[in-house]
């Protein structure tokens, strides 16, 4: 039996994604200062995070990122800014509480005030979500929406905490959605369990908390069905599965589990870490660009985590025309 | 449970702990084999592998000994 809701929609395609890195490369060497080096080396094995990305200037937030790669993405697929009709951030690394930051991603680029902009309060599972609901706008009426993901772990990890310190990274993406006439059907499934919600916490003025024990058996009890679900629903095998890039301990055993070709299941973890929400598009321009652009090809998005929440997502890449990694000096 | 499965999952668990010296008999003590939270992960996904049991790290964590272990894979 099914454990996640099911949603399908064909009005709208993605045409164009973009990601953005800080340019501050953290290697694990960093935390030396702070953790045994034999604990290191053990949880680099275990990981397989190698370096990291973070902000460096104190005044550059999650949205600076998500700025930078929005306007490189609309400027190469010619999206004049007026011409967006929402704006939406997917983040649980604010600057604020308020305002929603998606407010002021529209204001940096010039986007209409006849618009709408809103934040989810989301983190690994939310891509999906962010691509669900500009979806579902664009069938109520809406042409043209920027989804953002973006996450600045750096700000809430307590480098004294060797289950989670050596684990994130931050990045920023930007996704541009727009109406079709293709019929290019998009696959969603989602699912909650606020039963595990202290497995993954960052309190008010606190440090990231995480019982990662307890995450993975979430998540090997959840997302092996989760994909053959998914390939069900869309009626496929596809090309490629993007895992959220958890640690490449998770990423092994769900595609042994899954029982995967490991070819179709690219990995970015050792490089950027985990970015949370920003994970999934961020794999697809570091490690699918060229070989996705106006292809053919079928792919399916996985993310599990913080909530506990999950989703999946199965689209055709050939709407998209433009991908991007940038790196800034932020 | 087959008797092959077990000897392989020790065999395993023995490597991912870096203990391939000690003998896992039934009796022997989580806590004497140096326990910590990638060891917890570490059962989790070979119970998982060997057993096709998803346990939780709460359900782990009452476990004191290997024949413990042995009885929550089941």
């Amino acid at each position: 039996m099914s454990n996640s809701k099911k949603i399908s929609s064909h009005r709208g395609e993605i045409v164009g994604i973009v990601g953005c890195i800080p340019k501050n490369t953290i290697e694990n060497s960093f935390f030396e200062k702070y953790i045994d080096k034999n604990d290191i080396k053990a949880i680099e094995k275990s990981t397989g995070v190698l370096q990291r990305r973070w902000v460096k200037n104190k005044n550059k937030y999650t949205y600076d990122l998500c700025i930078a790669a929005a306007q490189d993405l609309i400027k190469n697929i010619k999206w004049k800014p007026d011409s967006i009709d929402c704006t939406i951030l997917i983040t649980q690394t604010h600057k604020n509480i308020m305002p929603a930051e998606s407010h002021v991603i529209q204001n940096a680029l010039g986007i209409s005030k006849s618009s709408l902009a809103f934040d989810i309060n989301l983190g690994c599972s939310g891509y999906a979500y962010g691509c669900m609901i500009a979806n579902s706008l664009i069938n109520s009426g809406l042409s043209r929406i920027l989804v953002l993901a973006g996450e600045t772990p750096s700000r809430i990890v307590d480098f004294k905490d060797k289950s989670s310190c050596i684990l994130f990274g931050d990045a920023g993406t930007a996704t541009a959605i727009e109406k079709n006439n293709n019929h290019n059907e998009y696959n969603f499934l989602f699912g909650s369990d606020g039963s595990g919600e202290e497995h993954l916490v960052c309190k008010n003025n606190s440090f990231l908390e995480m019982n990662g024990a307890e995450v993975f058996s979430f998540t090997l009890n959840t997302i092996p069905n989760l994909v053959t679900e998914l390939d069900y629903e869309a009626k496929k095998k596809h090309d490629y599965y993007l895992f959220h890039q958890a640690n490449s301990f998770i990423l092994k055993n769900l595609i042994r589990k899954a029982k995967l070709d490991i070819f179709k299941c690219p990995s970015n973890i050792s490089k950027y870490g985990n970015v949370s929400s920003a994970s999934i598009p961020l794999l697809i321009t570091s490690n699918l660009n060229p070989q996705i652009i106006n292809q053919n090809k079928n792919i399916s998005c996985l993310g599990f985590g913080v909530g506990l929440s999950w989703s999946a997502m199965s689209f055709n890449s050939k709407s998209i025309k433009y991908l991007n990694l940038l790196e800034e000096d932020l | 449970m087959s008797e092959k499965n077990v000897k392989e999952f020790l065999e395993e668990l023995s490597e991912a702990l870096d203990i391939t010296d000690q003998v896992l008999e039934d009796s022997v003590t989580l806590d004497s084999l140096g326990w910590d939270s990638l060891a917890v992960i570490s059962s989790i996904a070979l119970i998982d592998e060997y057993f096709n049991k998803t346990v939780s790290a709460k359900e782990l964590s009452e476990c004191k000994t290997i024949g413990d272990l042995i009885k929550l894979s089941q």
